[in-house]
């Protein structure tokens, strides 16, 4: 184990370059955002989905575009709709007069980095097709199954300000999320440098500096990434602390959560903290990885009560809580 | 010669008797000394003097002891002595008689005088005569009594006293007390008063490090370490781990001490992630430089 811990260490610091190169290539395009751009790589890493909420005009759209274009992927943004159908999701079945028979035509869904625009807009027909091609990776159209490029990765974004005519996506579709990032405004500093960038009408260009393949080789280390049992045994207790929050001191919470996180956040909680460990050049995770990474995992998770709500205690407050009240080892 | 003293003698007798019977007086007066009784002579026998001090309203006792040739006494008595008195008044005079053996035949007469002080000062008895007067009349025997000074006080007040010792005794009591009770508050926790933060933790690290040559637990040593200076960062940085990361503990640093300092006490914390969690095998010289490196640090911080 000594020797794959200081190879996989190796490896993360002779990657280090490359993301570093990544970074700055897609800090041509987008000012700051450090934050969403991080998040977004780990998600790419860990081979999991993202869900962004934030109103509109915050370069997210654009964020995840450069990324696609970044790492030479093929992008393809799909505007959820309420007239919507799963088949211009995923695809459907042409006739051909020709020869009398069925065609195939896949749908958008067919492409690395999927954008979904305003998910909570679309029929929940739709957010199923969608939902069931995040967690399979291959979608069905007719007979056939057809597996989707990788890699695959979706982001969803919603808006929170226009709610009317929405379909508010169900706990255990949003649970497939392996973060949900809340994406902030610029500072001021950050927003007059865009506003001197994009009002000049130049078109940025992006080169690409990874390919799909690359990206692959990156997971690979990723998932070699070590883990302690400590590391774990915290995980654990901060993921069980949001389903008996009477055992770790935290009675004043209990009335709050209807339902603590599911043993999935504890797999996205692992592979999520071993990416941002990637990130910051370990070959280890730490518990300040989890940390970090925490609350972007599990705040989507964890559902309160109306009591919550009314009291106007948000799952986010819930698992801040919980993260001070955990003992870090 | 003999025999002419002889002669001499009763000559003289001769001459003197044919003298007196030849004076005016000479025979009644002589007639008198023959048949007359002679009165009784008493003498004092004690004085019992009062003391020097009495408080006001208190009685004054003053006895004398007075002998008799018995049984004179029955044959006299004795007249209200004449008193000069200064800020004093005589309240009572008392008496009583004692015989004495038979072999003695005397009888002692005690007499006790009670006085008392009018206010307080100096008060006197003055000299003063006692006399006996015979029981057809004539006066007999006197006797000179000395004269007496003493002072009157103010009286005390023994309730006032006690209850005044009793309170001031209680009041004493009580700011003693209170006086110790707040030297106990004020008192410094002993450990601290002249121990600095960085002493006490040096001693936790020495500590530590003692235990860990001893039983050789590597993790364990790590663990009281990263906590040792996690405490030491809370302390003077004021960085809380369950809820700041190390950026927010790098700024902290960089805002009390140089930038230089700063990065070497975040490598310090680094370096213990490495060895807690990285699953590399601990090495002892590596955890030994990693304590000094520690101790030397936060000792270096310490302010004198």
């Amino acid at each position: 184990m000594e020797a794959t811990v200081k190879q996989v260490n190796d490896k993360v610091k002779a990657s280090q370059e490359t993301i570093e190169t990544l970074f700055r290539e897609i800090g041509k395009v987008i000012v700051g955002q450090r934050y969403l751009v991080e998040r977004l790589l780990i998600g790419l890493l860990a081979d999991g989905h993202v869900l962004l909420e934030g109103v509109p005009g915050l370069a997210k759209t654009m964020s995840v575009r450069t990324l696609a274009h970044a790492i030479d992927a093929k992008f393809q943004r799909i505007q959820f709709t309420p007239d919507l159908l799963p088949a211009d999701l995923i695809g459907t079945l042409v006739y051909n007069p020709k020869d009398g028979g069925f065609t195939t035509k896949k749908g958008p869904i067919f492409a690395n980095i999927i954008l979904a625009d305003e998910i909570n807009r679309a029929p929940s027909k739709v957010q199923s097709a969608l939902l069931e091609a995040m967690q399979e990776h291959q979608v069905t159209v007719g007979e056939s199954t057809f597996p989707l490029p990788e890699p695959f990765m979706v982001l969803a974004t919603q808006n929170p300000i226009e709610q009317e005519g929405t379909y508010p996506l169900p706990e255990a579709q949003v649970d497939r999320f392996m973060m949900k990032l809340i994406v902030s405004y610029p500072n001021k500093k950050e927003e007059k440098e865009i506003l001197e960038r994009m009002s000049t009408g130049e078109k940025i260009e992006i080169e690409p500096v990874l390919d799909p393949k690359t990206i692959f080789d990156l997971r690979k280390i990723v998932n070699q990434i070590y883990i302690d049992e400590k590391v774990k045994d915290y995980i654990l207790d901060i993921v069980f602390a949001t389903r008996y929050p009477e055992q770790f001191k935290l009675e004043s919470l209990k009335p709050l959560i209807a339902y603590g996180a599911s043993p999935r956040a504890s797999i996205m909680l692992t592979t999520a903290a071993k990416a941002h460990a990637f990130l910051r050049g370990r070959g280890y995770a730490t518990p300040e990885d989890v940390k970090q990474i925490g609350l972007d995992v599990l705040r989507h998770r964890v559902i309160v009560t109306y009591e919550a709500e009314a009291e106007e205690v948000s799952s986010e407050k819930v698992v801040s809580q919980i993260f001070d009240q955990i003992e870090v080892p | 010669m003999i025999f002419s003293v002889r002669i001499n003698k009763y000559l003289g007798l001769i001459l003197g008797g044919i003298f007196f019977l030849h004076s005016p007086n000479s025979k009644a007066e002589t007639f008198d000394l023959l048949t007359k009784v002679q009165p009784p002579s008493p003498r004092i026998e004690s004085l019992d003097r009062p003391s020097s001090n009495y408080s006001l309203g208190s009685v004054i006792p003053y006895q004398i002891r007075v002998r008799w040739p018995s049984p004179a006494i029955e044959e006299v008595r004795m007249s209200s002595p004449d008193l000069t008195l200064e800020n004093l008044e005589l309240i009572g005079v008392s008496q009583e008689t004692i015989s004495g053996p038979e072999e003695s035949a005397s009888t002692d007469q005690i007499l006790t005088f009670n006085f008392k002080g009018q206010k307080p000062g100096l008060a006197k008895i003055k000299r003063f005569t006692l006399k006996w007067i015979q029981s057809d009349g004539a006066s007999t025997s006197e006797l000179a009594i000395p004269p007496l000074e003493l002072t009157i006080t103010q009286p005390q007040n023994w309730w006032l006293i006690i209850f005044l010792s009793v309170g001031g005794a209680t009041a004493l009591g009580g700011l003693g007390f209170l006086f110790w009770t707040l030297s106990q508050k004020e008192k410094p926790i002993p450990q601290n008063v002249d121990k600095s933060q960085e002493d006490l933790i040096l001693e936790d690290l020495s500590a530590a490090q003692q235990r860990w040559e001893t039983n050789s637990h590597h993790q364990e040593f790590l663990n009281e370490l990263n906590h040792l200076i996690g405490q030491y960062a809370a302390q003077k940085l004021g960085w809380n781990p369950s809820q700041e990361d190390y950026n927010a503990l790098q700024k902290k640093a960089e805002s009390k001490w140089s930038k230089k300092e700063a990065s070497a006490f975040i490598e310090l914390f680094r370096t213990l992630e490495y060895e807690r969690f990285s699953g590399t095998v601990v090495e002892p010289n590596r955890l030994t430089k990693l304590y000094r490196t520690i101790y030397s640090f936060i000792e270096h911080k310490k302010i004198i």
